[in-house]
């Protein structure tokens, strides 16, 4: 069938569309900026809004029965909403370190290497916050193809100041948050399937026809997001995000050029019809000449914007005449910045780093969130702040600390600290590493554990962003899994033999005895 | 049949009380160990010594293999080309620039960080100091660390050149190719996404302390004599490290240089890897002597046997080079560094020559070793830790070697046991004959003689970390001399006892020194081969052949002999002050060890030979 | 009145049985099944066993060319391969050297990957005994008219298949999981392929009917790897499978080639090895049986003029 008459069909069917119980929205956009060091960075965002629909109550949703007649909105995934009760939902995908002061902050902030799931959950069901929970984790493992069925109450902690949700619905009394992260997830095509059969149009027409996993997967920084929320004036919101940092200037050094075919190895051929805006938004570069290709339909405020349903088979391309040079002085794109590092070598304890640095000519409170897996003892009396090696324990004003179960349950470390201006603030902390029971050990135990990336947030008034600290490698102790048997056996072996023979040398005498007969 | 059966059991179940039966086989077997004490020691002394000769033979060693699975040397394409030589050759002219105008530390190590941003991989310096008894070092080393596509940046790999090279280190010959080859490695590494770890390249200054100050910095350790930057880039965890040494124009054959500080050893998988992935383009040897021949084998030899006295020289240079690297705890290089650290290193060091080879051989065998130590998914665990390399192809492993110093110390163990036992007991004659009698053994005053021996050996050690020691070196080790030599003559004056009632105190010390000597040699074979087997060559026989005498100058011989084992190194004047400083600038234990184990060891002998008899 | 009804009876009785013998002969043509299901366990993870993911992903691709929907396929991936930050050509795996054909395409969904390929969810997924909260895509959710397609590969030796490196699962443990399936009615025939060490050893305990296996190596044999991709720089597939599928490649959905055809294809002597059969339990001979009955989603229609 050729476009023109899928065109005619869809436009047919288009107000039957319409007709369904609730108005669907679905928008697409996509922004490129290059970044100083040369990559540049796309964002694609494809929302679906429920018109008038409000999230489900806890108290009859399972009981709920009204038929949910969807055209754009993902029917899979709206079933899980309602199954589980779920306000506000954020699921991210990602891979890669993300690098703050190089490339700013992102445009979504979930940024976490690995999975990381949080929900809203209102209270008050059948079912207790954490069975939903549960079924949640698992029904989006099914769905999306990844393990999220691990992120049992071993990874799962309620922490309070980082995760706000934008509206919970009145309706419900209390809602509760769960979080939990997953660093060693991986992101690969069988996880952009999903995510591709969720949208309208697929990977068919539109915006999302240059997801081209064979690219995307080999970008420096690359994660797909899934956010639901509720908006009041709107209704329920479905954002399917993917971000990615590529790299134009890997295979040759000298020319930062991009274009679609450069970076995506695909070009949009024609616009999805269901959508109500399709934009590509490029942010141009100042001070420096540049061509853009073709002319954008729109220049506002050093962006340039294309509608994607306006213009025809589109392959946006940015030249740069000058060349590019990598600067040589060390990049710092955000005014705040963060380093994680675990030190120590052995495998029985450890030193936690973390130096935050605040270029700002103000003092900047943020909430810095641990949520360590128990295998981590964190020793609160160990913990020093300083700045430029005077210490100052007056910086800390706050800390909730949720001490770790053992094979049970993980640790909440919060706190809330100042940073002075123009300043460092260094933080340490002893840790210990748990001696694992030789079944807790994962098969490539010898590589050792993940640990989710720490979670820092500026409390100062404007939009929260997250910034999120890398992931660490933790080495635990091991045993010998060739032959643990073996090991025992044979230690108890040369003890008994050992001790047995000196006893009986030291303390044993034969004499004989003549027994009168 | 029957007749058979019944003469075999007759032997292995005789008629009888079983209780007395077994009682009585104990006895006899116990009394024959025990008659034959010597027989069994000198024969164990005897197996010792001649397994030890023949370690580097081809028959007890086997060929090397590749156990983890994961490494998969030598499979993949390697893409270096031509355009990176001439990069490298680039580097090169610049660092010989830097060299010629003399340049500081500082202004050559922010030279090279900005070589490394010039190719974008964010990059810094770090200032170090250390303050040691034998002088100031102060250096600043350069460091980049490339954050690998797509990985989360938990693990790492590091690829280092020393700026002074191992060769003549001395005068401080410089790893200038060592160092260009890094640089172009950056360059062209940059260009792939296939790497699964960080990559961090460091070019430390000086030989051994800036690495030393740069790993102790990267593992929040601290030293008190350092003062180090803190590094202000890290990366994840190292697992592998390696280590390229280029001195010359050119190379002809590749060394390996594994030894550890302290005697540890990296994992043999890595050394096998690269000796598998170079032996189709540059023959690999160990260390760097080539195998030339320096004995004059007679004409009438067979030609198989002299092929085989040909590879045992060359491999008992091999042998003998790891004893000495090994034993004296320094390590061969700066990877030695890595190892406390559970990071696996070794050093590639290209031999200087006329040729064939240069930066293009050597940047393909960097880059496939890099695919391989990229390949590992978890830590090397489960080859081989504890070897001896005797040729690039060709180790023992623990249980070849390990038994020749164990039995010289079970042998030792032996003499000290049948000392002990006999100075339990007299023969005294009186006027019904011939009896033995049993004696006391005080062991108290001998437990003394020996603390006090450690404790003058712990005052030897304190007074050698004094700067006016080093500083005077000649009249400093006279005096230790003068001060060990007549401390101990205070053993002459002990007062005789009764030999029917007391067993003589230098019996007593003698069994005590033989027990102690063997327990520290069987704790240090498995810590530092090389040492022990050093230790058991140098007390082996010397320690059980110590014997007081009645006859004053017999005793005072001795006494001279021993005191000149104990401390003839007083006079190795260049290797008391590397000692000394690799004890505090990089940890090694060896100097400790001499003076608070070693030395009072030989000297607790010595006295065991003044005592009266 | 009763010799009408009795002839009414008999009439009624007679087109019975007419229409029992056309629908009869309808299933009896060919096997009995009416879905297909395939369960593909790569069961060993690490870079350097590449080639075991791309053994199952092969058969994945087959599977799927075939006609067998992802809604009844279970890919078990131990790891990740293609976005495994090792691999050059990210998002793809390759089978052969060369690098033709890339086995992962843009549209697959693999259903246990990573820490969740276990011998206890193998045998959950098998048995059927799962935990509520798990959803459909996890589950093998066939009845007694499926025709399911279990293949294994990784390593293994006499009577063991390695998961992971770390746990293993024995042909005792396949074989009762087996006999649960078919007393609880969850399947019609049952084709167990696996390549690995030994493979034979594995099908050597079964005693539940309708089953046919196949292996790659007998007792004592190893299975060898095919060749190594120097870009890649690992092997890229085993032999045994190697040489299946490029029989495969000569199927579509239409073929009637059964499966004593790709048995009698089998050369001991390019595999390296000696692949077995075990049809003993099987009841169709099998040049009946075709290789589409199980590799195939094929759904048999006939149009028939009779009205039913």
């Amino acid at each position: 069938m050729n476009p023109k008459c899928r065109r005619l069909w869809f436009s047919l069917f288009l107000p039957l569309a319409v007709l369904s119980l609730h108005n669907e929205v679905f928008d697409e956009q996509l922004n490129i900026r290059s970044l100083p060091d040369g990559k540049v960075a796309s964002r694609f965002s494809f929302t679906t809004v429920l018109v008038g629909a409000s999230p489900p109550t806890p108290q009859n949703h399972s009981s709920q029965d009204d038929p949910r007649h969807y055209s754009l909105f993902p029917l899979a995934l709206g079933q899980i909403l309602h199954e589980y009760a779920v306000t506000e939902m954020h699921l991210t995908l990602n891979a890669g370190k993300w690098n703050y002061d190089h490339w700013g902050y992102p445009d979504e902030d979930g940024v976490g290497t690995g999975a990381e799931l949080w929900a809203w959950m209102g209270d008050g069901a059948v079912s207790t916050v954490d069975e939903r929970w549960r079924g949640l984790r698992n029904a989006l493992a099914g769905l999306f193809c990844a393990s999220l069925g691990s992120l049992d109450e071993l990874r799962t902690t309620s922490p309070t100041m980082m995760f706000a949700p934008g509206a919970l619905s009145n309706r419900t009394s209390t809602h509760s948050l769960r979080h939990a992260s997953l660093p060693s997830e991986h992101v690969c095509t069988e996880n952009l399937t999903p995510f591709l059969k969720l949208l309208p149009c697929k990977s068919l027409s539109g915006i999302a026809t240059l997801l081209n996993p064979h690219r995307l997967f080999d970008a420096d920084w690359h994660g797909m997001g899934l956010h639901v929320s509720w908006l009041p004036q709107q209704g329920v919101q479905v954002k399917l995000t993917f971000q990615t940092i590529s790299d134009p200037l890997r295979p040759q050094s000298s020319s930062r050029d991009w274009s679609f075919a450069s970076v995506f190895e695909r070009t949009i051929q024609r616009s999805c019809p269901v959508a109500t805006s399709s934009q590509i938004v490029v942010a141009l570069p100042f001070g420096v000449p540049y061509t853009i290709n073709p002319q954008p339909s729109l220049v506002d405020q050093g962006h340039a914007i294309f509608d994607v349903v306006q213009s025809g088979p589109l392959d946006v391309s940015l030249h740069w005449p000058s060349g590019f040079q990598y600067s040589t002085t060390r990049l710092a794109e955000t005014t705040f910045s963060v380093r994680r590092t675990l030190k120590g070598y052995t495998q029985d304890n450890g030193q936690l780093s973390v130096l935050l640095r605040n270029d700002e000519d103000s003092p900047v409170n943020i909430a810095y969130l641990e949520t360590m897996p128990w295998i981590i003892q964190l020793y609160l009396h160990t913990l020093t702040l300083e700045v430029d090696g005077v210490s100052r324990n007056d910086l800390l004003q706050n800390i909730t600390y949720i001490p770790p179960v053992p094979h049970s349950r993980a640790t909440l470390f919060q706190i809330v600290l100042q940073i002075p201006s123009r300043s460092t603030l260094k933080l340490t902390m002893d840790i210990t590493k748990a001696f694992l029971r030789y079944t807790e050990h994962p098969p490539d135990a010898q590589r050792g554990w993940d640990l989710p990336p720490a979670v820092f947030v500026r409390l100062d008034g404007r939009p929260q962003r997250r910034i999120y600290a890398p992931a660490l490698l933790v080495d635990l102790a091991t045993p010998d899994f060739s032959m643990p048997y073996n090991v025992i056996i044979f230690t108890c072996s040369l003890i008994a033999f050992i001790f047995g023979s000196v006893f009986n040398y030291l303390t044993r005498r034969f004499i004989v005895l003549p027994v009168p007969s | 049949m029957d007749r058979i059966r019944t003469r075999l059991r007759a032997i292995f179940r005789p008629e009888g009380d079983q209780s007395l039966l077994r009682l009585q086989r104990r006895r006899k077997l116990v009394s024959a160990l025990t008659q034959r004490v010597d027989l069994i020691k000198w024969s164990f002394f005897l197996v010792g010594y001649l397994w030890m000769l023949a370690l580097p033979s081809q028959q007890l060693g086997r060929g090397i293999y590749i156990d983890e699975n994961a490494l998969q040397p030598g499979q993949v394409n390697t893409y270096w080309n031509w355009g990176d030589v001439a990069a490298a050759d680039r580097y090169l002219e610049q660092l010989e620039g830097l060299r010629d105008a003399n340049a500081s530390s500082h202004l050559r190590a922010s030279t090279l960080a900005a070589e490394f941003m010039k190719l974008g991989i964010p990059a810094s310096t770090q200032n170090y100091r250390f303050s040691s008894s034998v002088g100031t070092v102060e250096g600043t080393n350069a460091y980049a660390i490339i954050s690998s596509p797509r990985t989360s940046g938990t693990e790492a790999m590091v690829i280092s050149a020393s700026w002074v090279s191992r060769i003549d280190e001395a005068n401080g010959a410089l790893n200038l190719r060592g160092v260009s080859t890094v640089l172009a490695l950056a360059g062209f590494l940059k260009k792939y996404s296939l790497w699964a770890k960080d990559i961090v390249f460091v070019v430390s200054d000086g030989h051994m302390d800036g690495m030393q100050a740069w790993l102790n910095a990267y593992h929040g350790r601290t030293q008190s004599n350092l003062e180090a930057d803190e590094l202000e880039l890290t990366s994840g965890v190292i697992w592998t490290a390696l280590n390229i040494d280029y001195p010359g124009h050119s190379f002809s054959h590749l060394g390996i240089f594994h030894e550890g500080i302290n005697g540890r050893l990296p994992n043999q998988d890595l050394l096998n890897s690269l000796t598998w992935i170079a032996r189709w383009t540059v023959p690999v040897i160990i260390y760097d002597h080539l195998e030339t021949p320096r004995l004059q084998i007679p004409s009438w030899m067979p030609n198989s046997l002299r092929d085989e006295i040909r590879t045992y020289d060359y491999r008992s240079r091999n042998v003998l080079r790891h004893v000495k690297h090994q034993a004296r705890g320094r390590g061969s290089g700066v990877h030695g560094l890595f190892h406390q650290f559970r990071i696996d290193a070794f050093t590639m060091f290209a031999l200087p020559a006329t040729g064939p080879h240069g930066f293009h051989a050597l940047g393909h065998i960097i880059e496939s070793t890099l695919r391989t130590t990229n390949n590992l998914l978890e830590r090397l665990h489960a080859s081989i830790f504890f070897y001896i390399l005797t040729a690039s192809e060709h180790f023992l492993k623990i249980g070849s070697y390990l038994p020749s110093a164990i039995m010289i110390s079970v042998a030792m163990m032996f003499s000290g046991l049948k000392v002990w036992s006999d100075s339990a007991w007299v023969m005294s004659s009186d006027e019904k004959g011939s009896t033995w009698i049993q004696r006391r053994r005080p062991v108290l005053p001998v437990l003394v003689i020996m603390f006090s021996t450690h404790i003058l050996g712990c005052s030897v050690f304190a007074l050698t970390k004094t700067s006016w020691f080093i500083n005077n070196l000649k009249t400093s080790s006279a005096i230790i001399l003068a001060l060990c030599g007549t401390l101990p003559l205070s053993a002459l004056f002990v007062p005789k006892q009764n030999p029917h009632t007391v067993a003589p105190m230098s019996q007593l010390l003698k069994a005590l020194n033989l027990c102690f000597a063997s327990t520290v040699i069987s704790i240090t074979t498995v810590v530092n081969f090389s040492l022990a087997a050093t230790l058991a060559i140098l007390l082996g026989i010397p320690l059980t052949v110590s014997l007081s005498s009645s006859l004053l100058p017999l005793r005072l011989g001795q006494y001279g002999a021993y005191l000149s084992l104990a401390l003839g190194w007083l006079s190795a004047q260049e290797e008391i002050r590397s000692a000394l400083w690799d004890w505090q600038i990089l940890g090694v234990w060896f100097a400790p060890f001499v003076c608070i184990v070693y030395t009072p060891l030989v000297l607790q002998a010595a006295i065991a030979c003044l005592l009266p008899v | 009145m009763r010799l009408l009804l009795f002839l009414l009876v008999v009439a009624l009785v007679s087109a019975a049985s007419q229409h029992e013998e056309v629908v009869g002969d309808f299933f009896s043509r060919s096997s009995n099944h009416t879905n297909n299901w395939a369960v593909l366990v790569c069961s060993s993870r690490y870079w350097f066993n590449y080639r075991h993911m791309a053994n199952a992903l092969g058969m994945y691709r087959t599977v799927k060319r075939l006609g067998i929907p992802d809604s009844n396929i279970i890919l078990m991936l131990a790891d990740d391969a293609a976005c495994n930050s090792r691999n050059r050509f990210p998002g793809s795996v390759y089978a052969n050297p060369g690098r033709l054909l890339d086995l992962y395409g843009e549209n697959i969904e693999v259903d246990y990957r990573g820490y969740d390929v276990t011998v206890e969810n193998f045998i959950r997924v098998i048995t059927g005994r799962l935990d509520s909260s798990v959803p459909r895509n996890k589950r093998l959710l066939s009845d007694a008219h499926s025709n399911v397609f279990v293949y294994m590969t990784g390593h293994g030796g006499n009577e063991f298949l390695k998961f992971q490196d770390n746990e293993e699962i024995s042909a005792w443990d396949i074989a009762d999981a087996f006999e649960q399936m078919w007393q609880k009615r969850r399947y019609n025939e049952l084709f167990f392929m696996i390549d690995t060490c030994q493979a034979n050893t594995m099908y050597s305990k079964f005693y539940s009917p309708n089953i046919l296996a196949t292996g790659s190596s007998k007792l004592d044999q190893s299975s060898f790897s095919y060749e190594n991709d120097a870009d890649i720089g690992v092997s890229v597939i085993d032999r045994y499978t190697h040489y299946v599928l490029e029989y495969m490649e000569n199927i579509n959905k239409t073929s009637q080639t059964s499966m004593a055809d790709l048995f009698a294809f089998y050369d001991p002597v390019k595999i390296a090895s000696d692949p077995g059969v075990r049809s003993d339990l099987f009841r169709r001979p099998l040049d009946q049986v075709r290789i589409t009955d199980f590799l195939g989603g094929v759904a048999r229609a006939e149009v028939s003029d009779d009205d039913l």
